[in-house]
């Protein structure tokens, strides 16, 4: 593909915007008579709400409406969550976090609306913060909930069990398991224990939450920065307790999503707000604001595995939990993803996994790029080093003898392995190089399922009379490519040019439905509805031109326009207009993929896809300051076919930069359960001068995925195995075993002295 | 976030600012601006006005003066960073600019900012100390010259009253083919540092340390000059024994602790760069290089 397809590619639309500046986010949008509010946010962890005095508020120049809880009481359901619903769209008599709305002032313009917000007096009597999983399950902890959660226990499969409530602060509780544990760890020649941590992050997507509301009579329209517009229109449906054709949202071009614009955030309280302000509203977090709406599942992960005589992976025991935060978001998905994924790329004769979310008054958690997969990943890689040296096995041989081979199912009744393990770590060895002098290396595989269990979409692709091709879906771009890897899709099926597609608009109106941006499943499954919509629109037109012409199929030439008969050339638009008139005509084709339930797989529909992390690294660690610096990183993934190949490097090393972030320096600290740098100054990520000075990614083609020509998904696989593939290799370089993240030169210090004392004094 | 309204004033002649900053109240001046600029927007800083000095060309010059250097409080750390002049007379000044910031920071950062501004991590603060340079304010009544020993009255609170500003600072180089080397710990280049560490040596032909300094910036509320290390270098052959030995007393340094780094995870490394400052310091004298056994 030659590089100026950059620039020129119809499916390259957004990125030629965004480049230019023309492109127009979620920010720039401008509706007539459209307002502007500001929450009030709690400034405590816990605390219960005594009275809130708007009165001065209200008289304040331009102001249009306060909101408050008491504004929810005659919704239909104010609360929302993935499965469980216990967030409630604004905070009605309790605040559970630092940052929980509790006001919400709308007015005329923005800086009267926070004008405003600051003159609303909240009288709070403080609660005990639980600011950790510890503290939240301590026998004595205040609960943070005194009612049952809302909401319904997630379906799964004969190897699950999903507990919701099971114990004070806990929210969810999940099993996953196969074979007998005991009697398999019993017959272990080699059983390890070890414990893992997870640091708490932030997705830093550049453009905060935006979002307009307007309501027309009963009609609400909303234009929202999110990854999932039709899973929005339900919950929003739901809450106002109106039809889901009475609810339109506009997906405009987002600015980065990561998980942190998965499922419904701000979108109810701006349609609450417009209601009551009778106009519509406009609410733009700040980026700070988005730093306290969702977070990554931070937490500790024990993990006990057995290995037989012959250095073969036996059976493994997990206990993983996580801290949920305040509300649910999307917890109970993570938290089963979590333990699902235990195993890695294994083997095994026996799994017994359980995860746990726990509440507490921290930043709620939820989807995060990796999603359970990424927190597995780094425990369970981590473990799989720390049994190599101590069996003074070798991490490639040992890692080689005991992974799935293609096809191999990942668990009982699930679907086969779709990649070819080794081959991928053999190409990953290769790009790693010889080791750097003096400086450790280390490997990892990570492992996550793509393309989820039941997933669905549909699609549309319009054809016009000038072999003009629109592609309709509700695929979200959030940086990934979305739009160019579908266009390319139907142009293949179509075989027509790339460059005669378009990718249109995203509107719940008329946009076909889709699960929407998660999981990786853009080419899977989306595409997969996109290629059957290509395929039928094009079967039309081949029927439609022998019809009208008595043409033989292979006469037809859609890349060219053109019939080609009895040695002369037709262009079709004439034959398209002589039939239909002189506007023209587009022919529509529909598309739907529905990948089917499965009452014997594991999670109650088998895997559509896997998605490893071939993860390598070479680092030295300056022995008396404790500092990594990493001289190679390779991150590879397997595309199955790569669509799109420069976009799917882009998102191997964005997401290994992710990584290498949470690895080495990025985390939301608190101070007594109140965030410490929750504000963009404050919290750092990874920048350009993080790169390490060799970077490289691969995009394997095993060819086996289930999408177009063998495609899966990739988005996710670079945030995987980075950081156990760092820790593995500081432990290398200087004995230093990382147990948890990030990697401070004070920590790597400290691991250092117990490692072998004395060395650094 | 933007700053409350204040009134800007932007003086020609340093006797117009002396002025300004002698009958206005609640006035801040701003030079360079690169720490003043984010604290007014993030209003840890609420003047009613602030007195740029940007247009007093007086203020911006690096010269000598006698066998002295004599920098302006307005010349930018980007001049400074490109002086023939400085590398060739104050090689620690040289090295140490570099850490200051980042390039863009340097672009429009003064010396004179960053001595006024007193962050105990600044590198121009550390430099000023290990030269036992003096610096030069002007107020209503005339000159004032101030030891960089005295500079320092507490945390970010130089000895500059109100009514003054700081015009410039003299350095008085060491002698040719003295070693120096400023070495700094940061989680990441352009951060502030963790713990720094400057130093200057001269020796004899034995081998002998003659004339000793170390100073050690981020651990402290401001840059500790360590003379009793120094007096015990000197003297002594340079080698890693002599070395560790001064080093041990930046060790001892009392550190502050954050949330971010710990006390002792500070000491520990002010007595690594303590360490490291020595030896390079050692390996630039002309004519040395290398440890003596």
């Amino acid at each position: 593909m030659p590089d100026k397809d950059i620039l020129t590619g119809p499916g390259y639309d957004a990125v030629r915007d965004k480049v230019t500046g023309r492109g127009m986010f979620g920010m720039d949008i401008v509706i007539d008579r459209m307002a502007h509010a500001r929450l009030v946010r709690s400034p405590h962890p816990h605390a219960r709400i005594v009275d809130i005095d708007s009165a001065a508020a209200r008289a304040m120049p331009g102001v249009l409406c306060v909101v408050t809880g008491d504004d929810t009481s005659d919704l239909a359901d104010p609360y929302y969550g993935v499965f469980l619903r216990d967030q409630p769209i604004i905070a009605r008599d309790r605040v559970r976090h630092v940052g929980d709305p509790v006001a919400a002032v709308v007015a005329e313009t923005e800086a009267q609306a926070f004008a405003a917000a600051c003159a609303i007096n909240i009288v709070y009597e403080n609660l005990a913060p639980l600011p950790d999983i510890h503290s939240a399950l301590a026998p004595d902890a205040i609960a943070l909930f005194d009612e049952p959660t809302r909401g319904t226990n997630i379906p799964l499969g004969p190897l699950c069990r999903s507990v919701v409530d099971p114990a004070p602060n806990v929210l969810h509780e999940f099993h996953f398991g196969y074979g007998d544990i005991d009697s398999a760890l019993a017959s272990a020649r080699h059983v390890f224990t070890d414990c893992f941590a997870m640091s708490r992050i932030t997705h830093f997507h550049l453009e905060p939450h935006i979002n307009i509301a307007r309501w027309t009579g009963d009609r609400l329209e909303i234009w929202s920065c999110n990854q999932d517009p039709f899973l929005i229109r339900a919950d929003i449906a739901r809450i106002f307790g109106i039809a889901t054709n009475r609810v339109r949202v506009h997906t405009p071009l987002v600015g980065g999503g990561f998980g942190g614009k998965s499922y419904c955030k701000m979108e109810p309280l701006v349609a609450l707000m417009a209601r009551k302000a009778r106009r519509p509203v406009r609410l733009a977090l700040g980026l700070d604001e988005s730093l306290h709406t969702l977070t990554k599942h931070p937490g500790e992960i024990r993990l006990t595995s057995g290995i037989d005589g012959d250095g073969r992976l036996v059976a493994r025991r997990a206990d993983i939990i996580l801290d949920g935060g305040a509300y649910c978001d999307a917890s109970v998905l993570v938290g089963v993803k979590a333990a699902f994924r235990i195993g890695g790329p294994y083997r095994w004769r026996a799994i017994c996994a359980r995860s746990r979310v726990v509440r507490t008054t921290n930043i709620p958690s939820g989807s995060f790029r990796g999603f359970g997969g990424t927190q597995a990943s780094w425990a369970s890689e981590r473990q799989i080093d720390l049994i190599v040296r101590r069996l003074g096995d070798d991490p490639v041989a040992f890692r080689s003898r005991n992974m799935l081979a293609p096809g191999e199912a990942f668990a009982p009744g699930d679907s086969g392995m779709d990649s070819d393990l080794s081959a991928g770590l053999d190409e990953m060895i290769r790009h790693l190089g010889p080791r750097c002098p003096g400086a450790g290396r280390g490997i990892a595989i990570g492992l996550k399922d793509a393309g989820g269990t039941g997933n669905q979409a549909q699609a549309t692709v319009r054809v016009s009379q000038a072999g003009e091709v629109m592609v309709h879906a509700a695929l979200v771009d959030i940086g990934q490519g979305a739009p160019a890897a579908l266009c390319r899709i139907a142009a293949e099926a179509l075989e027509m040019a790339f460059t005669s597609t378009s990718y249109a608009p995203i509107d719940t109106n008329h946009s076909p439905p889709d699960n929407g941006t998660h999981v990786s499943c853009g080419t899977m499954v989306t595409g997969q509805a996109v290629q059957r919509a290509a395929l039928a629109v094009r079967q039309q037109i081949v029927d439609f031109l022998i019809e009208q012409t008595h043409c033989l199929e292979a006469e037809i030439d859609l890349t060219n326009w053109c019939v080609n008969r009895n040695g002369a050339t037709a262009s079709i638009e004439p034959i398209v207009r002589a039939h239909y008139g002189g506007i023209g005509w587009d022919f529509v084709g529909h598309g739907s993929f529905k990948e089917p339930y499965d009452q014997a797989a594991p999670l109650g529909a088998r895997n559509l896809s896997w998605m490893p992390c071939w993860s390598g690294a070479d680092v030295s660690v300056d022995r008396q300051t404790g500092a990594v610096t990493i001289h190679r990183l390779v991150v590879g993934g397997d595309a199955g076919r790569a669509i799109e190949p420069r976009t799917c490097r882009g998102q191997l090393e964005g997401a290994a930069m992710q990584a290498l972030g949470q690895a080495m320096f990025e985390e939301l600290r608190q101070d007594d359960g109140y965030p410490s740098n929750a504000e963009p100054l404050q919290y750092r990520i990874a920048r350009a001068a993080d790169v390490p000075e060799y970077f490289t990614s691969f995009v394997a083609e095993h060819g086996m995925g289930p999408g177009p020509g063998g495609a899966k998904g990739i988005g996710e696989a670079g945030i995987l195995g980075v950081a156990a593939a760092i820790a593995n290799a500081i432990a290398d370089a200087c004995g230093a075993e990382m147990m948890a993240m990030p990697f401070t030169p004070e920590r790597v210090l400290s691991a250092i002295d117990q490692a072998s004392p004395d060395v650094s004094k | 976030m933007k700053p409350p309204a204040f009134s800007y004033h932007d003086p020609a002649t340093l006797a117009e600012a002396v002025a300004l900053v002698a009958t206005l109240d609640n006035a801040r001046v701003l030079s360079g601006g690169q720490s003043l600029m984010p604290m007014l927007n993030m209003r840890y800083v609420l003047p009613d006005h602030l007195i740029d000095l940007r247009r007093i060309s007086e203020l911006a010059h690096i010269r000598q003066s006698g066998g002295d250097i004599e920098i302006g409080g307005m010349t930018r750390q980007r001049d400074i960073e490109y002086s023939d002049l400085i590398a060739a007379k104050l090689p620690l000044l040289h090295e140490a600019i570099h850490w200051v910031g980042h390039r863009q920071t340097r672009n429009r950062g003064t010396i004179g900012g960053s001595l006024c501004h007193l962050d105990p991590a600044a590198e121009m603060v550390a430099t000023v100390v290990a030269f036992d340079a003096t610096l030069i304010a002007q107020g209503p009544s005339g000159v004032r010259e101030i030891a960089a020993s005295d500079w320092t009255l507490g945390y970010m609170t130089p000895s500059l009253a109100p009514d003054e500003i700081l015009t410039g600072v003299r350095f008085t180089p060491w002698p040719d083919g003295h070693g120096a080397a400023f070495v700094e710990f940061a989680r990441r280049h352009g951060d502030f540092a963790i713990a720094s560490a400057a130093a200057m040596l001269t020796a004899d032909g034995a081998g002998r340390i003659t004339r000793a300094v170390l100073t050690i910036g981020g651990v402290g509320p401001a840059p500790v000059r360590l003379t009793e290390a120094e007096q015990g270098l000197v003297g002594q052959l340079a080698n890693e024994t002599a070395f560790a030995a001064a080093a041990r007393h930046a060790a001892a340094i009392e550190a502050i602790g954050d949330a971010l780094v710990p006390a002792e995870y500070r000491a520990h490394l002010a007595g690594v760069m303590a360490k490291r400052a020595l030896a390079k310091a050692w390996s630039r004298i002309d004519g040395k290089g290398k440890l003596a056994a």
